[in-house]
């Protein structure tokens, strides 16, 4: 029973997390329609121009809606990078809406994306920052054993756009957006427990459900 | 996914303290650039001529920047893959140094490495690793004649994040090196029919 006990405690420990408020929006700007057969591929905007959004993020987004639907084929990021190099580079790739006439001129990358089936181009912007912390926790190790003692806390916003570009008309058809803010923290007597607030998780399974609710109609 | 402030930072690194060793490393770089998009001219017979530098390049840190970071990379032949594999895409390379087959070319590029340069975490004071390369390109006719001079740079940077030093550093290195791909493609792309016409 002890064990046992012991071993619900510790997974507990494990579940415990941070709140955090979600908050997505939608705007459509020109009607549209994909089918089965037809693909998008979700692009972030180059660390060039200052953008931060993580790997980890595009990771999450694109794997995220590929599990959640199949109204339609995703192509991932990287596999779209390779077969367009160079064309979709961080340094190369069109940034806003009004850049890809550019890059959709070239009939290489027009017919190899016709070919593809590629319809829609989804750019995400943004990132997940810390905007304040406090506390202090310091542990120490000794001979005998160690551990630590304090309260530490802090503030994430996760903050992304998904702006979803029609390859074919070479305009926006929409917005989506996610904003999650959350605190975390860590108090600690002896064992360290921290009670962390996933906004980035949260920020990824938002905005991947609302471009999956968007493509639905 | 989950977000660390600067204690659980602290903690880890303290841990990761009693497990690494201090001392030089060394960093192999290979990495594969994609051949790209573009469209050959099987007119054009190209011999491509690579610094002796750059050919199996290895960068030892100056004393200043040992303190910094003490690896000492080793690039192989990935340039010369890289020069190739873009070049490959463009025009048909002169490879008779190889298979015996002499051709006439109608163009020499002479490819040189100007800059390496990188900073570190430790040094810009961030939590990335920023990698700059720079080469000097230079476009001759069969003559050996200079037709253009071209500066193609690359620019990758990796945030540490989860991954060990090393390997940010590394992904930061492969980046950059397919940025310059990207960047001497575009440009490539963009003066291809100059060339064509400077060499009738």
């Amino acid at each position: 029973m002890i064990t046992s006990s012991k071993k619900s405690i510790f997974f507990l420990i494990f579940l415990i997390v941070g709140c955090s408020t979600t908050r997505v929006d939608e705007e459509i700007n020109t009607a549209f329609t994909i089918s089965g057969d037809e693909s998008i591929v979700l692009l972030s905007n180059s660390y060039h121009t200052g953008n931060q959004t993580e790997i980890d993020f595009m990771e999450c987004v694109n794997s995220s809606i590929s599990k959640k639907q199949n109204a339609f084929e995703i192509l991932p990021t990287r596999q779209f990078q390779n077969l367009f190099y160079p064309w979709f580079e961080p340094s190369t790739a069109p940034q806003t809406v009004e850049d890809l006439p550019n890059v959709l001129s070239n009939d290489l990358i027009k017919n190899k994306l016709s070919e593809m089936k590629i319809k829609y181009l989804i750019k995400i912007t943004g990132q997940t920052k810390t905007n304040a912390s406090s506390g202090a926790l310091s542990c120490a190790a000794g001979p005998g054993g160690g551990g630590c003692f304090g309260f530490a806390w802090w503030d994430d916003t996760s903050d992304y756009t998904a702006s979803i570009w029609d390859l074919s008309q070479e305009t926006a058809v929409g917005n989506v957006t996610a904003n999650v803010t959350g605190t975390s923290m860590i108090p600690a007597i002896i064992i360290p427990i921290p009670i962390l607030a996933r906004t980035q998780s949260n920020a990824c399974e938002g905005l991947s459900n609302q471009i999956v609710s968007f493509f639905s109609g | 996914m989950v977000r660390m402030n600067s204690a659980v930072k602290k903690i880890i690194l303290l841990q990761s303290l009693f497990l690494i060793g201090c001392g030089a490393q060394n960093l192999v770089i290979d990495t594969i650039i994609p051949s790209p998009l573009v469209a050959k001219n099987e007119n054009i017979t190209v011999r491509l001529m690579f610094d002796e530098k750059l050919q199996n390049f290895i960068f030892t840190p100056e004393e200043l920047q040992k303190k910094e970071a003490p690896v000492q990379i080793s690039f192989s032949d990935t340039q010369v893959k890289l020069f190739q594999n873009i070049f490959s895409s463009f025009f048909v390379l002169d490879n008779s140094d190889k298979d015996d087959t002499p051709r006439t070319n109608n163009l020499n590029i002479n490819v040189k490495l100007d800059k390496f340069e990188y900073l570190t975490p430790q040094m810009a004071a961030n939590q990335k690793y920023s990698v700059w390369f720079k080469y000097n390109i230079q476009i001759l006719n069969a003559n050996n004649q200079p037709i253009d001079n071209w500066m193609i740079t690359g620019y990758g940077e990796q945030e540490t994040g989860a991954f060990q030093d090393n390997e940010a550093f590394s992904r930061a290195i492969q980046i950059a090196l397919r940025d310059t791909g990207a960047n001497l493609s575009i440009k490539t792309q963009d003066e291809i029919v100059n060339i064509g016409n400077s060499i009738g």
